[in-house]
């Protein structure tokens, strides 16, 4: 039975990967955090909390997930849209798979950044 | 301030083996649709890179590759962050002031691939307590 696109409420978390490339020092040495280059897609796949995990959004090349809320996201003039992804479809299937949509300028990805809560980190990823 | 005007500065050998570790990337590095690594980007980044570690105190930034194959090298300190993120077109560059006081203050400007000095301005604001974000 095919996945029901349903609306995503503002108090919805949302899971986003972060990439070992993108998982930078902080001013902390001892703290890393996301870069703001990992919010620079126009159509940023997330995964609703509804339907997911922190750990099930990971993947191997992950360093962290973080949490973003979908309020936050709206406040930003991105629109955020669940699109899940049917059994057979390319990475598929994922009933959580959202978007966020929208441009996202340099000073947009940088309030990403401050909105984002970093969730779940790879064990042993180095400081 | 410059430390010498040696233009033949060699990067460390952190630098330099970082951005040869993001030259190798591939298509998909991301395990998704990211492009690889722009050979372009990589030369700028070096020549940014070499002509700021020439400037007292320098501080080595993170240097990120970017979804669609360009690169981003990003500093932060406790109250400000400074990005230069290259496109084929010019260096697009973000200072962000007061970054933890909940109202941080966005800058934004954008330089000439080969305009070193217009880079050190802003990495001289990033680096200093300089109030005034740096314009032409």
């Amino acid at each position: 039975m095919a996945f029901e696109v349903e609306e995503i409420p503002g108090e919805a978390k949302l899971f986003l990967r972060v990439h070992e490339q993108h998982y930078v020092p902080s001013n902390d040495p001892t703290v890393k955090r996301p870069s703001s280059a990992c919010f620079k897609d126009p159509n940023l796949s997330v995964n609703w909390a509804k339907y997911s995990s922190p750990k099930e959004t990971a993947k191997p090349s992950s360093a962290a997930v973080v949490e973003l809320v979908a309020q936050d996201c709206r406040s930003l003039q991105q629109t955020v849209i669940h699109c899940p992804i049917q059994e057979g479809e390319k990475d598929g299937p994922n009933q959580a798979h959202s978007e966020i949509r929208g441009p996202k300028e340099k000073s947009t990805r940088h309030m990403f950044v401050q909105r984002s809560k970093v969730v779940w980190v790879r064990n042993n990823i180095p400081v | 301030m410059l430390a010498n005007s040696n233009q033949t500065q060699k990067l460390s050998p952190e630098l330099e083996a970082r951005l040869n570790e993001l030259s190798l990337l591939k298509n998909g590095w991301n395990e998704e649709d990211a492009v690889q690594t722009n050979p372009d980007a990589v030369e700028a980044a070096r020549n940014a890179l070499r002509h700021l570690s020439l400037l007292r105190p320098f501080q080595a930034p993170s240097i990120v590759p970017t979804f669609d194959g360009f690169l981003q090298l990003e500093w932060h300190n406790a109250i400000r962050s400074l990005e230069f993120e290259y496109t084929p077109e010019m260096w697009a560059i973000l200072g962000v002031a007061d970054v933890n006081t909940g109202h941080p203050i966005y800058n934004t400007a954008s330089a000439p691939l080969i305009a070193m000095e217009e880079l050190e301005k802003f990495y001289f604001w990033f680096s200093t307590d300089e109030l005034i974000w740096p314009s032409k």
